[in-house]
């Protein structure tokens, strides 16, 4: 099922490009935007992009921070600091906010809302997420509630503990889970512990095997693996080019400046900065994909000016997000993957070195292995 | 229970059918804090009497008799029809009697010790039926954590009843298992993973699923599907515990013989088991 577009700062326009068309859907972000602004971008979706499914995240991961426009909102609590947040009632109460939010709002569907726990090993933050979730279903009976399920990367080590998190989120009444990625990964890196990959994509298939469709939210170039595990959906922003789900985004300023810009290549399934395009360019490793992009052309002509190109960069990664996420199935990942893993062994041999000392494509190889491993017992 | 026990609740259950104008009609059972009785009804009916112990109707027992008095009202042809919950003193003491429909034509157990496994149509009938009880109890929020086939009670008519909800647990409850215990309530063989390692957390219908699976192998394989050749039950059900898979050989048996919705039903983790009761009568019924 085509992507989802994951809303950040100054990113509406992105809906209404052209070439960005193949997006099926946005994740509304009360932390970049407020009431009234949500509401205006929801009316010009309806009167321009009407078949796009706008869904709204509480977005209440880290209450205690206080970034962007999030202590706007009415179902931003204002007892975050004091309150019991594993109290029922507390989130009787947010749940009780959150629908006459959705209510006010309209979006087209809701995630349930939920917080970043201090560990993920406590089965109890679970059942209590999944509760709050089926609390938010009995009272947003007029759009879909996708279950939020946040999981920490390094939680997921042991064979397992996705199926111990699946029970419990299959309990669900939303067929529909939210599904989030908490990693401690600095940004530009990817994730590449082979076994918390793994458990990532076990989840993943136990859930949509047992009839709950997935929607991966955050994603990056990892969505690969969340689509080969059979995820029904995935999201990413423009900013996800760099960026994962941490504390830290949802703790620095909000402002888009100040960044280089990056250009994922699928022949190498890697971000590449500037000198990096021409070198992989000049090694004929462009991917096919790459070829189609209606962002390549204009991008290699401002770098050969050359001019700034990091809003270019944001909209060549999306729409490679939204073309790849389409036609990603388990063999069609492989195979790209194997593919990009030989082209690193013939860089390493013909010294193409890449800017970046860590951009070394070492992570190809775990993820191969994560897809080949993910259903073994 | 000790016979003097069972001697004094039987007189009770007489004296109480003499002052209510039933036809008291033999005993028909006990457990351990309980003793069950057929009697007949002046309007024809034939009715179970169960008369507990004093000082045994505990918490347990109060939630079966709420769970059993919740599931009458869905009138299903595959969950028994309570009827009555009294006091009646007898020799200067106070005990609890309910009144239940009485089924008379034994229990599945009884049938297989007497004719023999079921044929595959046979099977698939039963898996029917209580799949769809099943969905009845689920909807009202309850798990019966003891289905097995002394549990499965057929009236007259053929229709299979799921039966004995003294181990009962109400999910919108309060837990009556202690965490700290090892193993969670239930018959051992018949149990899920989570019933005997006593995740408490992972417990809901799906629990109810796989011993209606493991009852559904036994009913028409012979053979709990975690046995391996040379296994005693001790073993089975430690690899039970343990998540191990269902054993080879009955996976083999299960494909040769078209009873695939068997494999999902005893899968270790409830993940890997039908979500919805919805989604396993459907699968049944696809059979």
């Amino acid at each position: 099922m085509p992507a989802y577009h994951q809303m950040g700062h100054n990113s509406t326009n992105l809906l209404f490009e052209p070439d960005l068309a193949s997006f099926s859907g946005a994740i509304l972000s009360p932390v970049n935007d407020d009431q009234a602004q949500v509401a205006a971008i929801l009316q010009r979706v309806r009167a321009n992009r009407a078949d796009l499914e706008m869904v709204f995240d509480p977005q209440l991961y880290f209450p205690q921070s206080n970034r962007g426009q999030i202590r706007t909102w009415p179902h931003f609590p204002d007892d975050v600091d004091t309150a019991d947040l594993s109290s029922p009632a507390w989130w009787t109460s947010v749940v009780a906010a959150l629908a006459k939010v959705v209510g006010s709002v309209s979006p087209d569907a809701v995630c349930s809302p939920a917080v970043v726990p201090r560990v993920f090993s406590n089965n109890d933050f679970y059942m209590r997420m999944v509760e709050v979730g089926d609390e938010l279903v009995d009272a947003v009976s007029a759009i879909p509630v996708l279950q939020t399920v946040i999981v920490g990367f390094d939680d997921l080590t042991t064979p397992a503990r996705p199926y111990e998190i699946a029970s419990i989120v299959s309990k669900s009444k939303s067929d529909r889970v939210f599904l989030v990625v908490s990693a401690d990964v600095d940004p530009r890196r990817e994730l590449s512990d082979v076994e918390s990959l793994k458990g990532v994509m076990r989840l993943i298939h136990l859930l949509e095997s047992g009839g709950q469709r997935v929607l991966v939210g955050f994603c990056s170039s990892d969505m690969a693996l969340w689509k080969a595990a059979g995820a029904t959906s995935c999201a990413t922003g423009k900013f996800f080019n760099l960026r994962r789900f941490t504390r830290s985004r949802f703790e620095e300023p909000s402002g888009g400046g100040g960044q280089l810009p990056y250009w994922f290549e699928e022949g190498v399934f890697a971000y590449l900065r500037e000198s990096d395009v021409v070198r992989v360019q000049r090694a004929g490793a462009f991917s096919g994909s790459t070829t189609r992009n209606p962002f390549t052309g204009p991008i290699l002509t401002m770098i050969s000016e050359p001019k700034p190109w990091v809003g270019q960069g944001w909209r060549h990664y999306m729409w490679w997000f939204a073309d790849f996420e389409a036609r990603a199935t388990k063999d069609i990942v492989r195979s790209q993957l194997r593919s990009a893993d030989n082209v690193w062994r013939d860089f390493e041999v013909n010294d193409v070195l890449m800017e970046e000392r860590l951009n070394d494509g070492a992570w190809v190889r775990q993820w191969r292995r994560a897809v080949a491993e993910y259903q073994v017992p | 229970m000790t016979p003097g026990e069972q001697m004094t609740l039987t007189a009770v259950a007489q004296a109480f059918c003499s002052a209510r104008g039933l036809s008291f009609s033999r005993a028909a059972g006990h457990g351990a804090f309980k003793a069950t009785f057929r009697v007949l009804h002046s309007d024809g009916r034939i009715l179970a009497l169960k008369v507990y112990l004093p000082g045994a109707v505990t918490q347990r027992a109060v939630r079966e008799i709420e769970a059993l008095t919740e599931l009458s009202k869905t009138a299903h042809p595959s969950l028994p029809s309570f009827l009555a919950l009294v006091g009646h003193d007898h020799g200067g003491t106070r005990y609890v009697i309910s009144a239940e429909e009485f089924l008379g034509g034994g229990s599945l157990g009884e049938r297989l010790a007497r004719d023999g496994l079921c044929d595959r149509q046979e099977v698939v009938d039963l898996a029917v039926q209580v799949a769809s009880a099943l969905a009845e109890v689920a909807g009202a929020g309850l798990v019966h954590r003891d289905i097995k086939p002394d549990n499965l009670v057929f009236r007259d008519d053929g229709t299979i009843v799921l039966v004995d909800f003294g181990l009962v647990r109400n999910l919108a409850l309060h837990s009556l298992t202690q965490t700290w215990l090892a193993q969670g309530p239930g018959t051992p063989l018949y149990a899920a993973a989570e019933q005997l390692n006593n995740d408490k957390h992972l417990i809901d219908w799906r629990t109810d699923q796989f011993s209606l699976g493991v009852s559904l192998a036994f009913a028409a394989y012979g053979h709990h599907p975690y046995e391996h050749p040379g296994d005693n039950a001790d073993v089975v059900v430690g690899r039970v515990a343990a998540r191990e898979q269902p054993a080879p050989d009955f996976l083999g048996w299960t494909a040769s013989v078209g009873l695939a919705p068997l494999v999902q039903m005893v899968q270790p983790w409830t993940a890997s088991r039908y979500r919805r009761p919805a989604d396993l009568i459907a699968a049944w019924a696809a059979v």
